[in-house]
């Protein structure tokens, strides 16, 4: 019997939302045998437009840079700058950064839990987890004035201040994660149906992991314990001790597979409550930043030069940002950005390898990547293009799990004709 | 892993192949505050693969970035690893600069010794219009197939017509 | 106007061109529980045939702009336009790159502006809603 090769270039668009990249897949009969992936459709020229740019400018600029991880972009950027120029930051402005940047995170993983059930069919845990979402973003907004592009953090410390009348209610919403915690980790961790799907499915090996310099909850569910917040301790996460997690710390024997980034992903939004609870007992009193006054920074930034790397650990990994500074020159001569899905878009490529065509959406989606997306799928057969819509790609995912939970699940969307 | 000991295992193995290397501290930190150091250093590119073996055998080596610069006759490249992760504190930025002239701008590729930096290398082809000898692929990543200009060099003429080019669906280039 | 006014249920295509996700996560944070636009029949569909209307958000691309064209004209009539977001609208703060193609109406003909950045699931909301004013407007052949 001879195997014909197909090609299945999928794009972007999804119903349940997401960014355009073009997938190529080569398959035999259902089996994957090799990957191609072209990005580039949501190349938007950021650091060619911050090049002209005066830094203040460029801060609104990199809060756009995604809108899911919209302080981290910041925070490298700011702490780029402020190492090229040698900005002091006063320490309440840091614990607040923390704060920001943890409830930041916490948003992120329940964002992507969601997602992540949603590609495997299970709909009412979608909407559970964007439900129990909206907690955080509601504090996020008490705090910051807007459920994302915060605005938070500034040349020399941050612009909002948190006051004594807001901490009951961070702590509330503390309370109430902690209280939800083992639920959720019940209805994802402990379903046959989820383990069945999610288990030996799409496995990075930590050799891989290291030569493809993956970062973040990538890594780490390959076993790698690299994480910025430990590895080169920057803002207070230093004085806060804190660890990589893998999944070894809960219990459980590092396979790499979508499971174990659950798992990670899962543990952290426990790191992050207690790194938030820890930063409101320990946070001094003091003034929140060390040049208040617009123009004063930016008169001071026009004549700072230099060079600096800032870092940070945001959700999805390592994000970097590199500044040149030059005397004279309002906008920054080289601004280079590192967004953490390009370094895990290699990962790819071995975890797709020998999977189903019907794994592709939940391996694609287990990177959590910030610039996903599909939309139309072309499937080749012997030189003929077939057009087909990513639809029919999360129905045959949807159809896996049905056949493997053998009970009858609510697919939204797909099956609905028009009359 | 210690900045002193990634430098003087790089002046070991480059000895004056390696120029203009140093050191610069910062400190973070409020309740513990601790020292933070960088390694940079200026290298050629007939030594940057035995840079990138040495800092490999020096402890586990990841690549975050390759940033780059025209100035006019030269591009320069800075290669940003860093080197050590896995403990607390462990983790050392080093940074290694690195020109090369317009009229030869090869470069020897990582992806034998690193296959992580692919993705970075290439962005590089495009966007400053470096070569890198030996790299598994070197089509376009983020720009479009067709086009031709490079939008970080300085002498780029063609770069404004893009800049304000909008698309006008009878006429493909309405200006 | 009266939601009860639909005469039927509303499906809705969404594309994007090139925007940070923002605005996509709220436009899919109204069909979640706290918003939950599905009460009023309201459904985000998987492929633009059998769309109503379009949601686009986003700053064009170069790549983007073709496929937002296509996307346009495979939608059926009656359809509604409605552009979620700054970067949609005016290009926000995209402006001035190689690979940008202008706001949306530079592409195709907008019917309902929602800016913000990003806006609210209730402001989207009230977008869609007054894009099936329209419609309905339309479809019974009054004047818009």
């Amino acid at each position: 019997m001879e195997s014909k090769t197909f090609e299945i270039p999928i794009g972007p668009v999804h119903p349940a939302l997401k960014e355009q990249i073009r997938f190529t897949f080569q398959v035999e009969g259902e089996r994957i045998v090799g990957v191609d992936i072209k990005p580039g459709f949501a190349h938007r020229g950021i650091e060619f437009m911050g090049m002209h740019r005066n830094l203040v400018q460029v801060l609104y600029l990199a809060e756009r840079i995604c809108g899911i991880c919209s302080i981290s972009h910041p925070i490298a950027l700011i702490q780029a700058v402020e190492n090229a120029a040698g900005i002091e930051v006063p320490p309440r402005a840091q614990y607040i950064r923390v704060i920001v940047a943890e409830l930041e995170r916490i948003h992120s993983h329940l964002l992507w839990a969601g997602v992540a059930a949603h590609e495997l069919g299970f709909d009412t845990l979608l909407h559970l987890t964007w439900k129990v979402r909206e907690k955080v973003l509601d504090i996020l907004e008490e705090l910051t004035g807007n459920r994302v592009n915060y605005a938070i953090p500034i040349y020399g410390g941050v612009r909002r201040d948190i006051a004594a009348e807001q901490y009951p209610r961070v702590q509330d919403m503390i309370r109430y994660y902690r209280g939800l915690f083992e639920e959720l980790c019940d209805r994802f961790l402990n379903d046959a149906s989820v383990e069945a799907r999610t288990r030996d499915v799409g496995v990075l090996e930590p050799e891989e992991a290291e030569e493809l310099c993956a970062v973040g909850p990538t890594a780490r569910a390959s076993g790698l314990r690299k994480d910025v917040r430990q590895d080169w301790p920057y803002l207070v996460y230093g004085d806060l001790g804190v660890k990589a997690i893998t999944p070894e710390d809960y219990g459980l024997e590092t396979r790499g597979d979508v499971y174990d980034r659950i798992v990670v992903r899962l543990l952290e939004v426990g790191q992050s409550l207690s790194i938030i609870e820890r930063c409101l007992e320990e946070m001094p009193e003091g003034e929140i930043t060390s040049i208040p006054k617009i123009p004063a920074l930016l008169a001071q930034l026009k004549k700072a030069e230099g060079e600096g790397i800032g870092r940070h650990e945001a959700p999805r990994g390592e994000v970097i940002h590199y500044v040149r500074l030059e005397a004279g020159v309002e906008a920054p001569v080289v601004w280079k950005v590192k967004a953490p899905t390009y370094s895990n878009l290699l990962s790819w490529y071995p975890m797709f390898e020998d999977q189903e065509i019907a794994d592709i959406p939940i391996v694609a989606a287990s990177i959590d990547p910030c610039i996903c997306c599909m939309d139309r799928v072309h499937l080749v057969r012997g030189g003929r293009k077939e057009l087909v819509w990513k639809e029919e790609l999360l129905k045959l995912s949807w159809e896996k799990t049905k056949r493997i939970a053998g009970h009858g699940l609510r697919i939204t969307g797909a099956n609905d004709e028009r009359a | 892993m210690k900045a002193k000991d990634i430098l003087t295992a790089l002046e070991e193995a480059l000895a004056d192949r390696l120029r203009d290397s140093e050191i610069r501290t910062r400190t973070v930190g409020v309740r513990s505050p601790r020292t933070i150091e960088e390694v940079w250093g200026r290298i050629d590119r007939e030594v940057l693969l035995k840079a990138v073996q040495t800092l490999k055998d020096l402890g586990p080596l990841h690549i975050s970035i390759i940033s780059g610069r025209d100035l006019g006759e030269e591009i320069e490249l800075l290669y940003h690893f860093t080197v050590g992760f896995g403990t607390e504190d462990g983790e050392v930025l080093v940074t290694l600069r690195l020109t090369v002239p317009k009229s030869d701008p090869m470069v020897p590729s990582l992806c034998g010794v690193l296959p992580g930096a692919q993705t970075t290398e290439r962005e590089k082809i495009e966007f400053l219009g470096v070569e890198f000898s030996g790299i598994p692929d070197s089509r376009h990543l983020f720009l479009p197939e067709d086009m031709e200009v490079h939008p970080w060099r300085v002498d780029e003429p063609e770069l404004e017509k893009f800049v304000k080019r909008k698309v006008k669906w009878e006429e493909r280039d309405g200006e | 106007m009266k939601l009860s006014s639909f005469k039927r249920a509303l499906w809705v295509f969404h594309v994007p061109t090139g925007s940070c996700n923002g605005c996509d996560i709220e436009i899919v944070a109204a069909l979640t529980p706290r918003y939950d636009v599905e009460r009023f029949g309201i459904r985000l569909v998987g492929t633009p045939r059998h769309a109503d209307v379009l949601l686009v958000t986003g700053a064009v691309t170069r790549p983007m702009a073709e496929r937002l064209r296509r996307i346009y004209e495979q939608t059926p009539d009656p359809k509604a336009v409605v552009v979620v977001g700054s970067c949609g609208s005016t290009s926000g703060v995209f402006y001035e790159s190689y690979n940008i193609v202008g706001p949306v109406d530079e592409i195709i003909p907008v019917d309902v502006y929602v800016p913000g950045c990003p806006p609210r699931p209730e402001a989207i909301i009230d977008g869609v809603v007054k894009a099936v004013a329209k419609l309905e407007k339309m479809e019974a052949g009054e004047p818009v």
